[in-house]
């Protein structure tokens, strides 16, 4: 293991403890590089949130990043994300709070996802919980609105 | 068995030695040292100096020559140094290798300030970094590098910070006093060029406790990009070296302690070492009086919670006092604990708040089990810390997992 696999795993380490003072259980997943937790978002529907180390500020300080899928588009000639799917999202960015939305791109395919960053030393307990809620959430609502429940 | 300051082998403290067999076995390091840039300002240095300093010649400067002479005599492994003494208002010196010989330079501020014992001490630190290998790092040219991660040069420059105290051990030997050392250090640490300092080695140390009690209450962590250890702590380094040496039964215990309480004074200017259980110097207190409380509950404190219990103990308390007055008064316990929170001036974040949690748990469960009156005092310490018992609670099952996983 490299020493920047063994940091990354030491930081979701503490990300597990931070999220463990707020009483949410979770899930390291070492291979992967990140840590996950299952969220209730209400009307019987659920929520992934990942949690990954994301860089460093340049005072060293670590960075992490709380995302939730959202929705995933096949690339193609006809298919993939759309100007006005774009433009949705640009005005979702302006009227979400504590996340913003952005698109991850595959060689396959599209995967939109809401998320936030948080400097590891100054994410607290409550905030760990009320930050993976509203991205949770976030994400969740636009899956909802595009008729999905995948994540 | 018994050991002499002239021995070589104890001057080298244990720390500087692993952390810089870690870093030049890191790959990132090794490439950066492969590389021609770092070759270049080896090869410049010296006719930099040539340029803009003099060589000390044992004409030119008769007693700093001297000096020097002895100092040959010490380091038979350096084949061939050169000193240049270089115009500058502040005293100071560095050490460097140049292309065929190591280069030490010497501020004109040192030599014009310092007496003869004083600048031993100066000129002694800086061939101990040479004796010691410390020069195959170019450490200052690799924290300037922008492709190295930022842990990797946080590593750096917890391995300098360790190897001035190497440095310092070899210097104070030389200058053969620990009250030239004291002034020597304090007149290049405050820049005060009076013959009249008075820098008593007891005094100056003492100022290392002040020191720690203000980085606590502070909770404060951004010292790492410290390329030296605070001077109080060298200071203080050093007497306890000195005093380990001075000793009458004189071995390799009193060094070891020594070497021992270093590494806690370091600690406190490396985050890196807060992550380790029962590591954080900063924490220290909450895992003694929280641990304490948890260990008292009804029962004989078991030998290897005392030997945990001593791994924390907050300087100046005595830690059979403190269990004996736990074992009548558990309340006093968490009343300390209560202070030690309420005296931070910065909030605990969570993350240190988790370790307190940990810390208490490993000083409670040192003996091999937890018990439910355990968790149950447990809730309540972490209570004040504004945790929920379920949290709390989650906390232990992690914590049981952890060492059951990793004991």
């Amino acid at each position: 293991m490299t020493h920047d696999n063994e940091e990354h795993i030491a930081v979701l380490k503490q990300v597990e403890s931070i999220a463990a003072l707020a009483g949410l259980r979770g899930e390291l997943v070492a291979e992967s590089g990140h840590f996950k937790m299952g969220f209730d978002v209400g009307d019987g529907r659920s929520h992934m949130v990942y949690v990954r180390v994301t860089g460093k500020t340049p005072d060293a300080k670590t960075i992490v990043t709380l995302l939730a899928p959202a929705r995933t588009l096949k690339k193609g000639m006809f298919s993939g994300l759309s100007r006005e799917q774009a433009m949705e999202l640009l005005r979702l960015n302006e009227n979400t709070f504590f996340a913003r939305f952005g698109i991850w791109d595959g060689p396959s395919e599209t995967m939109v996802v809401a998320s936030l960053d948080a400097l590891l030393d100054l994410l607290d307990a409550d905030e760990i919980q009320a930050y993976a809620r509203y991205v949770a959430r976030a994400a969740d609502a636009y899956e909802a609105k595009h008729g999905g429940d995948a994540f | 068995m018994c050991m002499r300051i002239a021995d070589r082998e104890t001057w080298r403290y244990p720390g500087d030695l692993q952390l810089l067999t870690t870093l030049l076995a890191e790959e990132p390091i090794k490439q950066r040292l492969a590389s021609s840039a770092y070759a270049v300002a080896r090869n410049t240095k010296r006719s930099q100096l040539l340029a803009g300093a003099v060589r000390v010649e044992p004409d030119v400067l008769p007693h700093l020559a001297v000096a020097m002479e002895r100092l040959h005599a010490e380091f038979p492994g350096l084949t061939r140094v050169e000193c240049f003494v270089f115009s500058h208002h502040e005293m100071n010196a560095f050490v460097c290798e140049g292309r065929t010989s190591t280069i030490v330079g010497l501020s004109s501020a040192a030599v014009n300030h310092l007496d003869a014992d004083e600048l031993m001490f100066v000129l002694g630190h800086e061939f101990g970094h040479a004796a010691f290998g410390h020069l195959e790092l170019l450490a200052g040219h690799l924290v300037e590098d922008p492709q190295l991660s930022p842990g990797s040069t946080m590593r750096i420059r917890a391995w300098q910070r360790a190897s001035e105290i190497s440095a310092d051990r070899a210097g104070l030997v030389l200058a053969g006093s620990l009250s030239a050392a004291a002034r020597s250090l304090f007149k290049v640490a405050s820049g005060i060029v009076s013959q009249n300092v008075a820098a008593g080695p007891e005094r100056f140390a003492a100022q290392w406790q002040q020191l720690v009690d203000e980085v606590i209450k502070e909770g404060d962590r951004d010292f790492h990009q410290f390329s030296h250890p605070f001077p109080p702590l060298r200071m203080q380094a050093m007497r306890l070296f000195w005093d380990a040496h001075q000793d009458d039964a004189g071995s390799q215990t009193a060094l070891r302690t020594a070497n021992e309480a270093v590494e806690r004074m370091l600690a406190t200017m490396d985050p890196a070492t807060s992550t380790g259980r029962l590591g954080d110097p900063l924490l220290s207190s909450h895992f003694f009086w929280g641990g304490l409380y948890l260990a008292v509950d009804g029962e004989t404190l078991h030998p290897v919670q005392r030997d945990r219990l001593a791994t924390v103990a907050p300087d100046g308390v005595d830690i059979d006092a403190a269990i004996a007055e736990a074992g009548k008064n558990p309340k006093a316990c968490r009343e300390r604990f209560v202070e030690a929170f309420r005296a931070r001036r910065r909030k605990f974040n969570a993350l240190e708040v988790h370790r307190i949690i940990y810390g208490i748990l490993d000083v409670a469960s040192a003996d091999g089990s937890l018990q439910e009156h355990d968790v149950v005092r447990l809730r309540e310490l972490t209570g004040l810390l504004g945790v929920s018992g379920q949290a709390c609670d989650l906390v232990v099952s992690q914590y049981q997992k952890e060492t059951r996983d990793d004991p």
